[in-house]
């Protein structure tokens, strides 16, 4: 199941058209509004990587992380579309700073407890939303462009919560574990630096 | 042997192997390629850097358990805000001296394989991340993709940081830690070498 996901993200990720950076220009055609929805996640690493962290925090959480969180994390979703009317371009900052909060968690904390990982899954979840549908009233865009935003948030989460949880459920000596802290590490450091290539390009 | 011994020799040979591979010349032009392969090989072919990546490794075998597998967690975090500090164009005083002191430092503990408490370990290891981190950070070629260049910088300096643990578990035997010690006298060498002008 968790291998039928990866290939569902990558046949996503390489068959998306090109977007313009979230202007969302599909026309009536619903398949090209859905990828256009998704490239804005699977696209880019400001909203891609904070994801791909949370994914490592929830199954460096519980086995079954990413099913317990997966209830906030779609409220946080949700509530993300209305929220975009009102948010500028600050929030793709917002969601750099959350994404290196959740990475660092994931790669220092020894364990992790269920307030804190339904907190991140919330918050992060509306954040990047927000910032991906950034100054767009409520429902102005096709719906097809909503349903692939939250589709592509929801597989690039699950898929690696999957990897991260299907890992340490193979190998179940402590070095495993402490191989994907060190990947959270590795992806804190990353978002840090992105997040330092914004402060500069702005 | 177990399977969780055979998945922990995968990896270590990947990484091994990934070190082995020769720089790719295609698609030297733009885009995300370049801007991986200037990040990841940054790290690698500058012997400064080098010597104090695996040097993290290889004093953490000799510090033990959790430093071992801490110091490359904390590592890239500290480093990344270096990095950042660099990126944003927050100046850093003697930022080579630094970097080649790390070589020395770090150098001298693994030959006098010195177990330090966690945190001045953490401290030690933190204060020369943010120079490595800095140096990386200013040094970023303007031509390349940022992001492709923030991906392989971290790869390439966590790749070193596990190729150091990999030769550090040669302690676990007594000819084995005598050559890391033998190592760690020859990263000092090196770092002093920068440190003097000599390299």
């Amino acid at each position: 199941m968790r291998g039928h996901i990866c290939i569902l993200v990558l046949a996503v990720g390489v068959c998306a058209t090109r977007a313009e950076a979230h202007a969302f220009q599909s026309g009536a055609d619903y398949y090209a509004q859905f990828l256009e929805g998704a490239s804005v996640i699977l696209r880019y690493p400001e909203a891609l990587l904070p994801l791909l962290s949370l994914g490592v925090l929830l199954s460096l959480w519980h086995s079954e992380g990413m099913l317990r969180a997966w209830p906030a994390f779609l409220i946080g979703q949700l509530a993300g579309i209305p929220l975009a009317a009102v948010v500028g371009p600050w929030a793709i900052s917002a969601v750099l700073i959350a994404g290196i909060l959740t990475a660092t968690l994931a790669a220092l904390l020894p364990r992790h407890i269920r307030v804190e990982a339904l907190a991140i899954s919330l918050g992060l979840g509306l954040l990047v939303t927000a910032a991906s549908l950034e100054g767009h009233g409520f429902l102005e865009l096709p719906v097809f462009i909503y349903v692939g935003i939250v589709f592509a948030a929801n597989l690039v989460t699950a898929c690696a919560a999957g990897v991260t949880g299907f890992a340490m459920d193979q190998v179940e000596a402590n070095w495993m574990r402490i191989l994907w802290r060190i990947a959270g590490s590795w992806l804190a450091a990353i978002l840090t630096l992105i997040f330092a290539f914004t402060l500069t390009a702005n | 042997m177990r399977r969780h011994e055979v998945a922990f020799f995968a990896i270590v040979a990947a990484a091994s192997l990934a070190f082995l591979s020769p720089p790719a010349v295609a698609h030297t032009g733009e885009g995300i390629n370049s801007g991986f392969a200037s990040g990841f090989w940054h790290p690698i072919l500058g012997w400064d850097h080098v010597v104090a990546m695996v040097a993290v490794g290889l004093w953490g075998a000799f510090l033990g358990l959790p430093a071992l597998w801490i110091l490359p967690v904390v590592f890239p975090l500290v480093m990344a805000f270096g990095g950042a500090l660099g990126v944003i164009g927050v100046p850093l005083p003697a930022v080579e001296t630094g970097i080649a002191l790390s070589g020395v430092v770090l150098g001298l503990l693994i030959a006098f394989a010195v177990r330090a408490p966690l945190w001045v370990a953490a401290v030690i290891v933190g204060v020369f991340a943010v120079f490595h981190g800095h140096a990386h950070g200013t040094e970023l070629p303007e031509a390349f993709n940022a992001y492709g260049y923030a991906v392989g910088f971290v790869v390439g300096t966590g790749l070193l940081h596990l190729a150091g643990i990999a030769l550090g578990f040669l302690t676990k035997s007594s000819v084995g830690a005598a050559a890391v010690r033998g190592v760690g006298g020859l990263i000092a060498l090196v770092g002093a070498a920068f440190l003097f002008g000599f390299a």
